[in-house]
């Protein structure tokens, strides 16, 4: 690995951050010729056309659009550099980041569950399934899998509340609120918050699981039809030597790929689900801020989604690069 | 001006032909039937819903009482909010869930594809452009990018449908442009471009009907994920809110209690409707991958011989090789006689070596 | 002793079309030290064959049949897969032909030979050449150790710097020459090497059969070269076993297989070959292909491409005859060809 493709990969990820923030803040006001026109107070009766554009400029100075669009994009490029993604219109006026700081953690308890349960299983089944090649196992991965690509998550997510939660009531169809606000690390409040989790992580996890087993089993397969295999078979190796050494090592490549593809949307793939189990994440704190038109909120979560999964898919081009020794950083597109 | 109708006529009749045989080549895949006939009674409930349906569920006028229970009056019951009859409702949600889907699924297939051969075949800045703002569209997350352009343009149909398109088509240019690459470099193209050949005729006559198959497949695949993206979309309440779709019955049914009150017909009905129009054109994706691409065939035809093979039959065939005066030109498998006619006949028709056939 | 005797080995594949079959009972013998080469177009069943003496064959689909396999003198025909790990890598090992494909991409060249060490060396005791041999308790070490000698004797420079590489880091003959290494590294009595030269350039070609010839004779390994290309084999090979469509047509000490081939088929392939002291005006070719595995003719399989052909070719199989000075061979016609070539 050079260190001009390490430099050169991370000035990439720097110009593509810079276009999506300046997207992010172009987004809102397309056709919009004054953005802040959707605050206005209603003009009263008895105020003069001169007072009541007096008290739109107080508007606009109050929501941070007051001058020229690019004079806001240069105090909003200038803030973001700071570290500052601006303040919430939500009453109390927050910052964005305390908005997202406050949220960020329970979005995170469930997406990454999500993905370790669906790695961990998925890979286990996706093997036996290739071992088993041809058999019953096998088909029937096959068609779970176009069975559960076919069913949204929020379809299975709302059948598990209506059956677990409502006819048999053995978890929680709603999330508790009062878990958010009591939450002080011991082991009752985490073992609540794994309670009231359970539904909406296993929702999500069918689909990941399942597709998670059907690239592995096909990775794994297409792997032990490659000539190395018969060779290290032709050193005389143990089966465990061939199977772990050989083949799993070289499946996992395509694997690695598709689990880095999943952090980048950790944050951002949980909004419909968060909703049905009014689950106080950030896709819940997204909807709520499109429901108020909070727009330096969204762009906010925007932002940080993006920052994020810009992060993770250059650390994933990194293991990768670890792991595949033909690959260098910056070459695999 | 006669030419000009003969020429427009021939090519019709081409085109005409192509999808006809298209179609039937699907019909003869197993998978890909079950795809087609749920499509066309989709379809079909789409087009003449009002026929099919009891009632208007648009029309004020033809509401019930609220939260009926199933009946013969009302098949699947009537919706606890307003009193719309159920069933007349999931007859009109094809039309929505459908026409967003394939037309969207359409749109993309043409954005993606322009831009994928344009970036693969032209190169050079037209490729950096794309690509990069594939790149940024990849990392922004999708649906807080439509719900945000959603909540700026509106929620009309037109705007679902392009905004759905305008951040939908990276993934098919990406695979559209090393599609491309590939066969840039191939002889043909090359002998071609050394004949004289310009870059529009090339990129007409040989690099699109290469990529026509991917395209006509992931058209298909991206039609049911877009389909998956407007239930969700309509659920979150911020689809269109005048049509009436199955996200938004999802929605209603949770918003308003049916499962407190135990109604699970109203969860399960919309989303079986969802589970079935998204089924048949993954269905008919895959079947076409396979179609297109044997080498992806699921082989289990080895297995299905073994059962066949008596080991008395297999003895007979070893035995013959002992014995010279009994050697026998052919051994085909005597109950496999069926399937290896159709086998032949697949084979001829794909022109693929069977891979089994040894080293 | 023996280093290989097969008799009557016989692959068939099940398919969905039908019964193909591979290897139709073919007998082999290798002496120890020889180097036996079996030729024959692509597809006769020549790498089958490697494969099923390896016991490398996955079944299903393959099915295998074998009277007698018996490997330096051992029976292996009714060994286990796990007894034959035990033999596979040391008493018998493989060459492959394309190197690339052929090493695992991910790991270092180095780690691959040292799993064999690993599995089968006794790494216990260094051995240092002098037949003293001193207790070792690093078997890591040792392994590796004996890796870059390996390495060296190949004719690898830098073994210690190669050792890391990784197989796309190193050229096609440096390739081909870390998989002898392998081959040789447990000094087995048999390798099979499975048309070793063909992915190279000719020049690559040369300098590598000189490695493996040097070191067959060297460490008087046996030696089973399946290949397509009769002039590598000129030089290599003691016996030539010529295979047709699954079943030896002819067999014969590599002089007197040059000198007067009797099969029409082992003519054709010697017609193909360029001479420099080539007094031809063309070449002389074989109509047409090898027969469908599944659909081969009635009589003897080489007629309908056999311009000698006569109405008892078309209607049965000739046995393997066998003649004065160990030749065999597998044709009706071969002493009235001989007459009609005088």
């Amino acid at each position: 690995m050079k260190a001009s493709y390490v430099i050169k990969r991370i000035l990439l990820t720097v110009l593509i951050f810079f276009i999506v923030v300046t997207l992010c803040f172009f987004i809102p006001r397309i056709g919009v010729t004054d953005p802040a026109s959707r605050y206005y107070p209603p003009q009263p009766a008895t105020m003069s056309d001169e007072d009541y554009e007096v008290l739109k400029e107080i508007t606009r100075e109050q929501y941070g659009l007051d001058g020229t669009t690019f004079e806001q994009y240069i105090r909003y490029m200038g803030q973001l550099f700071q570290g500052d993604l601006g303040t919430s219109y939500q009453s109390g006026s927050p910052s964005v980041i305390d908005c997202i700081a406050e949220c960020l953690p329970w979005t995170l308890v469930l997406s990454v569950t999500n993905l370790l349960i669906s790695l961990v299983i998925g890979v286990i089944i996706g093997t036996m399934a290739a071992w088993k090649r041809g058999r019953w196992q096998d088909k029937a991965l096959l068609n779970a899998s176009t069975f559960t690509t076919a069913l949204p998550s929020f379809f299975i997510a709302l059948l598990l509340s209506f059956y677990l939660g409502f006819e048999w009531e053995i978890f929680p169809a709603y999330t508790d609120q009062n878990m958010v606000s009591n939450f002080d690390w011991s082991w009752q409040a985490i073992s609540t918050v794994m309670y009231n989790a359970a539904l909406p992580i296993f929702s999500m996890a069918i689909g990941g699981i399942v597709s998670y087993g059907q690239s592995t089993r096909n990775s794994v397969i297409a792997v032990s039809g490659d000539e190395f295999i018969l060779t290290a078979k032709a050193k005389g190796l143990s089966n465990n030597k061939v199977i772990y050494g050989h083949t799993l090592r070289n499946a996992m490549l395509p694997i690695v790929t598709q689990f880095g593809m999943n952090i980048s949307g950790l944050i951002g793939g949980s909004v419909v689900i968060e909703k049905i189990f009014n689950w106080n994440g950030m896709g819940t704190l997204f909807l709520t801020a499109n429901g108020n038109n909070d727009y330096p909120l969204m762009m906010g979560i925007m932002i940080f989604m993006s920052a994020f999964a810009l992060v993770a898919n250059l650390l994933t081009d990194f293991v990768y690069s670890l792991l595949d020794p033909r690959v260098t950083l910056g070459e695999r597109r | 001006m006669k030419d000009i109708l003969v020429k427009t006529g021939r090519f019709l009749l081409r085109i005409l032909f192509g999808i006809g045989s298209f179609f039937k080549k699907l019909w003869k895949h197993k998978q890909g039937r079950i795809g087609l006939i749920i499509v066309g009674i989709l379809a079909v409930c789409a087009i003449f819903a009002p026929l099919i349906a009891p009632y208007d569920p648009y029309d004020v006028t033809q509401r019930a009482e609220k939260g009926l229970l199933p009946s013969w009056q009302h098949l699947l019951g009537t919706s606890i909010t307003t009193g719309q009859d159920i069933f007349s409702m999931l007859i009109y949600g094809t039309r929505s869930s459908l026409s967003i889907g394939v037309i969207t699924g359409i749109t993309i297939a043409i954005l993606g594809s322009l831009l994928g051969i344009a970036a693969g075949y032209i190169g050079g800045w037209v490729d950096t452009i794309i690509m990069r703002v594939v790149d940024v569209l990849l990392v922004i997350p999708t649906l807080p990018l439509v719900i945000v352009m959603t909540n700026v343009l509106g929620t009309s149909y037109v705007v679902i449908v392009i905004v759905f398109a305008a951040f939908g088509w990276t993934g098919l240019a990406r695979v559209i442009r090393s599609q491309v690459m590939l066969i840039k470099n191939t002889n043909y193209v090359k002998a071609a471009e050394l004949m004289g050949a310009s870059k529009w005729y090339i990129m007409w006559r040989h690099i699109l009907p290469a990529v026509s198959n991917l395209l006509i497949m992931s058209t298909a695949l991206t039609s049911a994920g877009i389909m998956v993206a407007e239930a969700g979309l309509s659920f979150l309440g911020l689809g269109n809110p005048e049509a009436i779709s199955w996200g938004k019955m999802l929605a209603d049914a949770q918003s308003s209690g049916a499962m407190l009150f135990g109604h699970w017909w109203s969860i399960l009905a919309p989303g079986v409707g969802i589970f079935l129009a998204v089924y048949s054109f993954m269905r008919i994706g895959l079947a076409l991958e396979e179609i297109l691409n044997p080498r992806m065939r699921k082989g289990s035809s080895m297995i299905k011989v073994f059962k066949h093979l008596n080991n008395k039959y297999l003895e007979e065939v070893f035995a013959s090789m002992d014995d010279n005066s009994k050697m026998k030109g052919e051994y085909v498998a005597e109950g496999a006689q069926e399937e290896v006619a159709a086998a032949a006949e697949e084979k001829s028709e794909t022109g693929v070596k069977d891979e089994s056939a040894g080293s | 002793m023996k280093a290989l005797e097969v008799k009557n080995l016989k692959v068939v594949f099940p398919t969905a079309m039908g019964i193909v079959r591979a290897v139709e009972g073919i007998d082999i013998e290798i002496e120890q030290g020889e180097c036996v080469a079996i030729v024959g177009e692509s597809g006769c069943g020549k790498s089958v064959t490697s494969l099923a003496v390896m016991k490398l064959l996955s079944t299903p689909p393959a099915i295998m049949r074998v009277d007698k396999m018996e490997l330096g003198g051992v029976n292996i025909k009714d060994l286990s897969d796990k007894q034959m790990q035990k033999v596979r890598g040391k008493d018998i090992s493989m060459i492959f032909q394309d190197a690339l494909t052929a090493l695992n991409p991910v790991m270092p060249i180095g780690k691959q030979i040292d799993e064999i060490f690993l599995a089968h060396g006794n790494l216990n005791f260094e051995t240092d050449g002098e037949g003293s041999e001193h207790k070792h308790f690093n078997r890591k070490k040792e392994a590796k150790r004996r890796t870059i000698e390996a390495l060296k004797l190949v004719g690898i420079s830098d073994a210690e710097v190669r050792y890391k590489a990784y197989p796309h880091q190193l050229s096609g003959g440096m390739r081909q020459r870390v998989l002898i290494a392998m081959a040789f590294a447990c000094n087995p009595h048999l390798i099979i090497a499975d048309e070793p030269t063909t992915a190279l350039d000719v020049t690559i070609q040369a300098q590598v059969l000189d490695i493996l010839k040097n070191l067959q004779k060297e460490r008087k390994t046996s030696l089973m070269l399946i290949t397509h290309d009769l002039s590598i084999v000129m030089n290599m090979a003691d016996e030539i076993y010529v295979m047709y469509s699954g079943k030896i047509v002819e067999r014969a000490k590599t002089r007197d297989l040059f000198v007067k081939p009797l099969h029409p088929y082992t003519m054709g392939l010697l017609g193909s070959i360029a001479r420099l002291d080539d007094e031809r005006g063309r070449f002389v070719q074989i109509p047409s292909s090898l027969p469908n595995p599944m659909h081969k003719p009635q009589g003897c399989y080489f007629h309908p491409r056999c311009q000698y052909a006569t109405e008892k070719c078309k209607q049965e199989m000739p046995c393997l005859e066998e003649l004065p000075g160990g030749r065999y061979v597998r044709c009706w016609n071969y002493k009235e060809i001989e007459h009609a070539k005088r």
